[in-house]
Parts: C-alpha cells; structure tokens; sequence
C-alpha cells in the first residue's frame, strides 16, 4: 500500500482564451500510493477533469511535474505516452465515450486488441458477463441505456489490467440506481483487480467510501480527508 | 523502469472491422468524398481517351485524310520540277502517283441566280489512292467524274437546290452535275471548310480559267507506296531533288492537318477546364475528409486515451481513405468511360463520321494512376492533421487544433510539385502549363480573397431582422467551410460567368449585330491587269496590293519551322501577305517608333518595314530588328522603322508587313478588296463578279459569320458542359460542409423548436442561408468573371464588351435555385427533427 503510483508536484495549468490567461490548476501537489482510491472533489468547473487529464497524461502541464510508477509525463512524446496509457490506465468517463462505430464486445476487446493479444475476445465476454451485459454484447452504443453503457466503459477500462483507473464523474450521467449499481460494480471490481482508483466526483455517497479525498476550489487542491 | 511498448509495424493490427465500422457510420460524407474523387478524374479520363481515339483515328486514316502516303503540295504547278524524280519513282515501280488542284470559286446553275462559294478539288482518275468516294446513286468515282462533269457533295447539292443531271457554270467552263457523294476520306468533317466540296476532272481546272497567275491555288501530288517501301526514303529522295522552298513534302504520318490541329486546340482547351475540375474536385475530397476527421475527433481522441499510438490511428484512417479512395476511382473510371461514350452527342457536328471509339488497357491505367495520385494529393493533409488530435479533446465540448507547421507547409509545397508535374503531362508544354498554373492560382487567390473581403463584412453587419441574423450566424459557424464552398463556387461560376460573357460578346460583335459600315465581301487574287475591269465592277472599292513572302530570318536566326508550326498561335513560317503604302489606314496608330519608315541611320540595301503589334508579340520582334523575306526567290532585307496597332476592333483589312510603295511596287503582287455590299445587293454583286472576272476568289463574310456563329454555339455548349462539373464539385463541398456540421444545426433546431419556433422556421433560415452561400458565390464570381471577360474582350479580342444583365440574371437565378436546393435536400434531417427523439438521445449520453 505504501508504493508511490502517481506522484504530483507544483503542477499548474493554463489556457490561453483570446488574449486572456485562465489558470485552472495552481501549483497542485498529491502523492498517490498502489490499490488507494482517491476522490478528487470539487464544484463544477473547478478543475477536477483537467487534472485527471493531466494525471493520465491525455493533456500536458504549464508547469510542475507529474510521474506515473516512475515514469515522468512531462514533455513525454505521444509514441511512449500511447502504450504507457494502454498497460497501465484505465479509463470511466462521464459520457462513457464508447467508439460509436463498435459493438458492446468490440468497444471492450479494443484496447486488448492493442496489444495484439489473442485472448482479447475471452477476456471482454468473461467481463461482459460478469457485469451481466453478455446478452448485449452485440449492440451498438445507441442500443445501450446510460447504465449499460458505463458498465461497458468499466470493462473497458479493466481489460488490460490496469495499475490505475481514471473516473470522471462516472455516474454524472445517472439516476440514482444505476450509479449506486455502478459503484458497487467498480469497487467490487477494483478489489477483485487490485487496482488504483482516482476519481473526480461531488457525490457525498461515493466520496464517503474513498481512502482519500482532495478537494479543488478555483484551481487550488486541499486534503480534505483521509480515511 | 519497466519498457511499455506497442508492436512498432502496426499493420498486423488492422482493425477490419473498426476500419468499416467508421466509414460506415460516416457513410453519407463518404459518398461525396467517393464521387470528388470520381468527379475529379472522370472528365480527363474521358478526355485523354478521346484524344487517344482521335490520335489513333487520324493516323489510321492518315493516309485516307492527306490522300496518300507522300504528298507534295505547292501554290503552283509541280509538273516541271517533278516530272523527272516522279518518273523515276514511277518507273522504279516505287509508287503510284495521282495529281489535285484545289481553289475556292463559285459555281451556279446556268439558268440560276443563286451563286455558291465551294471548295473544289480537281483530280485525276486514279484518285483517291486511298479510301473511296461513295455515291449516292452507288456508282463508281470514276464512271461519273469525266470530263465535262461535276460531283456535287449533298450540301452544295441542297444549298443549291439541283440534282444530277443539271449543268452548272464554274469560271469560263459549263459542267454536267455527275453525281452527288456521300463521303469523302479527305474531307471528313464540313464546319473546317469556308464552302462544301465538289470535284471536277483533272484536265477541267485549266479550262475553268480559274487557275490564272496569282490565283491561291493548291497543287498536290500524292503518291501511294507499292510493297514494302519506306515512304521517309521515297520522301528523302524527292526533297533531294526539289529545292524549291515552296514545295512541302511529308508524309502522311508527319503531315499536319486542320482537324488534328482543330481537335488538338479544343482538346487542349478543355483539359484546361478539366483541370479547373480536378482541382475543385480535390478541394472537395480535402473538405469531405476533413469533415469526417472532424466527427471522428472524439473516437479519435478516446481510443489515443486507451493507448492507440499515432501509427494506429494514421494507417487505420489511411485504409479508410484507401478503400474510399478506390470506390471513387472506380466510379471515376466508370463515370470517364460513360462521359466518353457521350462524346459523340457532346461533340456532334463536329466528329468525322469514320472515329471508333475504344477503350484501351493505356486508358484504364491512365485514369488509375490520375485517381491514384489526386487521392494521395489531396488526402495528405487531412490525414497529417489527425496527429494534432489530443487525446484531452475528449474533456471539451469543442476542439480544433489544426496542426500548421512544417509538416503542413512540406505537405502543401509536395502537393504544388506533384499538381504542377501531373498539368505539364497533361497539358504537353512546360510553359503554357506554368502559365496555366499562374493563371489558376491567381484565380483562385483573388476570389479566396474576394469573399473572405466580402465575408468579413458580412460578420460586421448587425441584422435586426431574426431570420437573417440566424442565417449569417449559422453560416459562419464553427466548422463551417464557409469560404471552401464560396471560393470553389464563386472559382466555377467566374469560368463559366467569362465563357458565356465571351460568346455574347463575340457574337454581337461579330454575328448578331455585323456592323453596317463593315466589310462583307472579300476578293481574293485580283490581277494587276483586271483592276480596271473589278472596279467597274465593284464600284469603286478600295483595293490593297498583295505581295507574298516568307519570312526566312530575324536578326539572322533563321526561322524555325518545325517549332513554328507546333504554336498554337500564328506562327512565323506560314507565308505572309506584306502590302505597300505610304500611309497608316485610319484605324491604325503608331505604337513604337517616329515615323512609318525611318531608320536612324538608314542603311545601304536594308528597307524599312512597318509591323502590326500582334506579329512583333508573335514573333518577339522589336524596333530595328532584321527581317529577311523570301519574295518569289529574292531576299528582301528590311529592318524595323516602327510598330503599328489598330485602334478599333472591326473586320476591316489589316496587314501585319507593311513597306513603302518603292520596295514592292515591283515585286510580284495581286490586289485584295474588302467590299460593304448591302445584304440585297450581295447575290447580284457575287455573280456580277464571278461572270467577268471567273479566277477572282470571293469570301462572303456575312455567309461565313453565320457558320461561325454556328460553330461557336456549339463549342460554348462543349466547354460549358465540362465547366459544369466544376460547380458540382462546388455543390459535394457545400453538401459535405453541411453534413460536417449537422449535429449542431439539429441541436439549434431542437432549440428553436422549443422555444416555440416551428419547422417553417428552421426551413427559413435554411433557405436565407442557402441564398447568402448563393449571392456571395455570384458576387464574388461576377466581379472576377465580368473583370476577367472585360481585359479579353478589350486585349486580346479587341473588340466592344458588354454586361449582358439579363442573361447574367438567369445565370443567378439557376445558381440561387441549384444552391438552395442542395442545401434543403441535403438538411432535410435538420427541418424535420423532432426535439423529443433528439432530447431522448441526449440523454442517454
């Protein structure tokens, strides 16, 4: 538990608008350690989804430093980011973001499939079953509901094994069943996985069950608990 | 540290069904990416095998067409210098050999009034060495071309309205109508000719009086090769005998034509607008593939975030432009082989009767290899672009991050080398393809920058009115080509706008409204000694003296004949006509130089010489260059004293050489007169003049306008006909812009919905908006068309130009419909959607 995965240090993040300088994340700092599952919280528009992007390394820093099981991200070209993100991340989004041209089974076997592994197919119908969408396994993301569609986007984002699990707001985009029957399913999930989870979120019921939890307000982080 | 890698080949990774997954689901794009592709290589496809059938036909029937496989020709009689080498190659039992005369006259029925301007070949009885002239009655050539008789072609037949057996006067001679042809392998096609054909007996012409000293007469001698003999060692050994420089021999493979001449400049003038096409066409395929790209930016963006590496994403998307690559060749090939197959109703009129058409393995692997390439051109930056995909697009509602380095600007400067490689192998000449290239880049700057100088103001205007605020907006939305479908439009219709501005220009000036005051009969070949005689005639006539030259030499560069003759231009080796007079006519004007004549200083021996402005560009002649001339067999040496222009566009006389009186006074000569006949007074003078001076040559001008008029009506349907393809590639760029941005036009309709508007609503402003792509298009492309058709008709036609508003009108109304249209068609899915379903959708995202 004590290994450091993930680890922050004087990160900010800027855009320039126009003419203008919006800094949306100032001088961050986290460490985060093997198998815990961190809740960055915050309002809306706070900063929560720019600095999981820059956790996963889909976006780079302004400044600051930021390494993954070692692996410095900074300035990282996209040909070592790309199988750094296949073998050691794993992806929720709020808005599930399958591949609307690939079935259930195909949006799962892809990142596998990356990796030209041959027991892609097995591996994605196993997942589907276990999360009970083996008889959808054929069906388009516009056949899904909301909630088949974020437990495809789960086992997406645990085919390959990964070390961490990025979540955005997860069950933003849920009622209230579903996102309890959602969580339930990506801890049970994680624990069986032994993954790390980070997770931005402002739900008190998912907040309550994490090791950790950070808040940002206007771009600057705090630990708020740790349990 | 551990090593994370992906397999570096990435080709045993293809994803199949990934690959077909997204081309389907952006089907609709595709399709018009599949039919730019298909539109941009179709027209040249059927072009270059149309050129290759009519190449293919005219040295097939060479030696039908030039009437054997040597042919002499001279403006005079051969008999003298080639009886010798002819007997030898006749008696070496080398060739057989075959005489023709042909001259323009006129011929009438003896009892009628009605006088016809014909073009006449006298031939001997062996003749045609090659093909046949078929009758109609069926009979053979040679049973009804005696002498005494006439062969009539159908037209002169029916313009004269004779048939066989009536007898009609030709010069001093009265002949017996033999027959009526059908066909004629030398004559194949008619609109080359100033009158239709007859052939009369060999021994008849020097009866006719027509063939008098002066008379533009063309003699030939055709020779047909026996057995296995080379006709280039039979013509190598004729030139060695005859060093007259007036006689031209050839054979019939290197011989030049009218109607390869003929088709060689109109094809060459549509390969120019197919390539206006093929370009618009690419920038269609640029914009139909950006727009997929654009919808894939997420999908793109997700599967980078589970790790695909850039060499994934660039062969998977390159496979998919691969595949829809070939499904546009393919429609492309097959859409070039319908086209060409359409030819023979595009072209009517205006095809010899005797061209096959083929399809040939060189055509197929032609339009191949153009797709191949206009794919590969015109995919490259879309397909670079997709490394400036982040993964991070994912997080936002909107991204664009086109990528404009060094990679783009090596990919544009490539594609420039490769366009300008692939026009030079189109258009056959290094710099009239880098003009071209000039010229068609400097279009398509200007009207870039026109519209986006008129689209800025647009942005600025502030309407009060709801309908047209939500139009403007909607067309300068994010994603919206806006300026690609403006500027390609507006490129289309400026070609087209300047081709029809050039005909009604042409035409009125020349056909519909023939000035009065202008000359409508033109005599050829009057002698010095039937002045008198013609101007009693002809009451009057102004008449200039005619003296025939060749240029040999300028500034002591001889002239180079083979290259001259390959211009597409006038060139400097034909013969000349040079004119004397002490005078300027009075529309001319003295451009460069004091005086008509004078040299500064003058030398012993050297004459001046003043000439027009449009020989000197020609010929790149400047003040005080040497000119030598070849008169009859003496050298003229003169030298440049000034250079004249005319100063108003009419068909008056005009002479390119003009020296002072002395010089040519002697010199061999005939006169030439341009008469302004009144149209009912032009029956009566023709046949006035034909009776008492048979040999004179007469041209109707007003006759002639009328055929030429004709001819144009069909060549601007030809060029306006390939033209059109260029504003269907503006139409699949404008369809595609729309497609690329339907999802927000839905979601502004769902909006719009729920605020109470209804679909009358949205189908207004679909139609404003349609209507502002459509106005800014004709705008745009009225400027640069009327501007560009003004500087022809004033530079190069020299003629009056006009705005021929109505006509433009009718051009806005059919452009505003086609544009409003396709637009409607094509967002139909806007208009009708309704909120609930779209609102449903939503939320399940």
């Amino acid at each position: 538990m004590d290994e450091k995965i993930i680890d922050v240090s004087g990160v900010s993040k800027r855009y320039s608008v126009g003419d203008r300088q919006i800094s949306v994340l100032k001088d961050v700092s986290l460490t985060i350690h093997r198998g815990e599952f961190v809740i960055i919280a915050g309002a809306s528009g706070s900063g929560k989804s720019t600095l999981l992007s820059l956790l996963s390394g889909l976006d780079q820093v302004s400044s600051g430093d930021i390494s993954i099981q070692g692996h410095l991200l900074n300035g990282m070209a996209e040909a070592k980011l790309a199988p750094l993100r296949n073998q050691l991340m794993g992806f929720v989004f709020q808005s599930f973001h399958l591949i609307p041209s690939l079935n259930a089974l195909e949006n799962v076997m892809f990142p596998s499939e990356l990796q030209k592994d041959p027991g892609a197919q097995d591996k994605a119908e196993e997942l589907l079953k276990k999360v009970g969408l083996w008889d959808r396994r054929n069906s388009m993301p516009e056949q899904l509901s909301g909630g088949e569609k974020q437990r495809v986007a789960i086992c997406r984002a645990l085919i390959n094994k990964p070390l961490v699990i990025f979540a955005d707001e997860p069950t933003g985009n849920l009622d209230s069943t579903n996102s309890r029957e959602i969580l339930e399913l990506m801890m049970s999930l994680r624990d069986e996985y032994g993954a790390t989870m980070v997770m931005a979120t402002h739900s008190n019921e998912i907040i309550a069950q994490a090791d950790r939890v950070y808040r940002l307000h206007d771009g600057v982080l705090s630990v708020e608990t740790t349990n | 540290m551990m090593g994370y890698s992906v397999s570096k080949l990435p080709i045993d990774q293809l994803h199949i069904r990934y690959i077909f997954r997204e081309i389907f689901s952006s089907s609709k794009i595709a399709v018009i990416f599949v039919f730019c592709v298909a539109l941009s290589i179709s027209s040249l496809s059927a072009l270059n095998s149309f050129k290759r059938d009519i190449e293919h036909s005219l040295k097939r029937e060479a030696r039908e067409l030039n009437g054997g496989d040597v042919i002499l020709q001279a403006p005079h009689s051969l008999s003298h210098m080639l009886e010798e080498p002819l007997q030898e190659v006749v008696k070496g039992g080398l060739a057989e050999v075959v005489r023709t005369i042909s001259f323009y006259s006129v011929i009438r029925e003896n009892t009628g009034e009605q006088p016809l301007f014909v073009n006449i070949k006298a031939v001997e009885d062996n003749f045609p060495l090659f093909g046949d002239i078929v009758l109609e009655s069926g009979a053979a050539l040679k049973d009804r071309l005696q002498p005494g008789k006439i062969l009539l072609s159908r037209e002169a037949v029916d313009r004269l309205e004779i048939g066989q057996g009536a007898r009609v006067v030709l010069g001093e001679v009265e002949l017996e109508v033999g027959g009526i042809y059908q066909s004629d392998p030398t004559r194949p096609v008619s609109f080359l000719s100033f009158g239709p054909g007859v052939y009369i007996d060999y021994d008849d012409a020097e009866r006719t009086g027509l063939l008098g000293k002066g008379s533009r007469v063309r003699h030939e001698v055709l020779l047909k090769i026996v057995g296995e003999t080379d006709p280039e060692m039979v013509t190598a050994r004729l030139k060695e005998r005859i060093e007259s420089d007036r006689v031209q021999i050839d054979t019939a493979g290197s011989s030049s034509n009218r109607i390869s001449r003929f088709f060689d400049n109109l094809l060459f003038f549509l390969s120019c607008i197919s390539i206006l096409t093929l370009m618009l066409g690419g920038a269609g395929m640029q914009g139909s593939l950006s727009a997929i790209f654009r919808q894939k930016e997420k999908t793109i963006g997700i599967i980078k975030a589970m790790g695909a590496s850039r060499g994934f994403i660039y062969l998977h998307y390159l496979f998919s432009v691969l595949i829809l690559g070939f499904f546009g060749i393919a429609t492309g090939v097959f859409g070039g082989i319908v086209l060409k197959y359409y030819f023979p109703i595009l072209f009517e009129g205006l095809l010899p009767d005797s061209l096959s058409y083929t399809y040939r393995a060189i055509d197929f692997f032609d339009s191949v290899i153009l797709g191949i390439v206009v794919v590969t051109l015109f995919s490259f930056l879309p397909l670079y672009r997709l490394s400036g995909v982040k993964p991070s697009v994912i997080f936002r509602k909107e991204s664009r991050s086109l990528l404009s380095g060094a990679g783009s600007w090596l990919g544009i400067a490539f594609g420039f080398i490769v366009l300008t490689l692939l026009i030079i192998r189109q258009l056959e000449e290094l710099s009239t393809a880098l003009y071209f290239i000039g010229g068609l880049a400097g279009l398509i700057i200007l009207v870039s920058l026109v519209s986006r100088l008129i689209g800025y103001g647009l942005r600025k205007f502030q309407p009060t009115n709801l309908l047209v605020k939500q139009a403007l907006r909607s067309i300068f939305r994010q994603g919206n080509a806006t300026n690609t479908v403006v500027t390609t439009l507006a490129c289309s219709l400026a070609v087209l706008l300047m081709i029809l501005l050039l005909r009604l220009n042409l035409f009125s000036s020349f056909i519909h409204s023939y000035p009065p005051d202008a000359p409508n009969l033109f005599c050829i070949d009057i002698q010095v000694d039937q002045v008198e005689s013609f101007q009693k005639v002809a009451g009057g006539a102004n008449l200039f003296p005619v003296v025939r030259a060749r240029l040999l030499s300028i500034n002591g560069r001889p002239v180079d004949t083979e290259r001259e003759l390959e211009r597409r231009s006038d060139n400097l080796a034909r013969e000349f006509n040079l004119t004397y007079r002490n005078q300027l006519l009075p529309d001319e004007r003295i451009k460069e130089g004091q005086e008509m004549y004078r040299l500064d200083p003058p030398e012993a021996g050297i004459h001046p010489v003043s000439i027009l402005d449009y020989i000197a560009d020609v010929g790149d002649i400047k003040m005080a260059d040497i000119l030598v001339f070849n008169i009859a067999g003496v050298e003229l040496k003169a030298q440049v004293s000034s250079i004249r222009t005319r100063t108003q566009s009419r068909l008056s006389p005009f002479f390119y050489f003009v020296f002072e009186e002395a010089v040519l006074k002697d010199a061999p000569q005939t006169f030439f007169a341009a008469l302004t006949v009144p149209r009912e007074e032009m029956t009566d003078t023709i046949r006035q003049i034909v009776k008492e001076l048979p040999n004179i040559s007469i041209i109707n001008v007003a006759e002639l306008a009328d055929k030429l008029g004709a001819l144009m009506v069909k060549l601007a349907r030809i060029v306006t006909f390939f033209s059109s393809f260029s504003i269907l590639a503006g139409c699949f760029i404008m369809i595609s812009s729309l497609l690329a941005t339907k999802l927000d036009r839905i979601k502004e309709s769902v909006y719009y919905k729920i605020l109470g508007a209804d679909s009358g609503f949205v189908l207004r402003v679909l139609l404003v908006e349609s209507m502002f792509i459509a106005l800014l298009s004709f705008v745009v492309a009225f400027l640069v068309g009327v501007t560009g058709a003004y500087l022809v008709c004033i530079y190069i036609f020299d003629i009056e130009f006009q705005i021929f508003f109505l006509q433009l009108f009718i051009a806005f109304l059919v452009i505003v419909s086609l544009i409003t249209t396709t637009v409607i068609l094509s967002s139909w899915g806007v208009v009708s959607q309704k909120p609930a379903g779209y609102l449903r959708q939503l939320g399940g995202h």
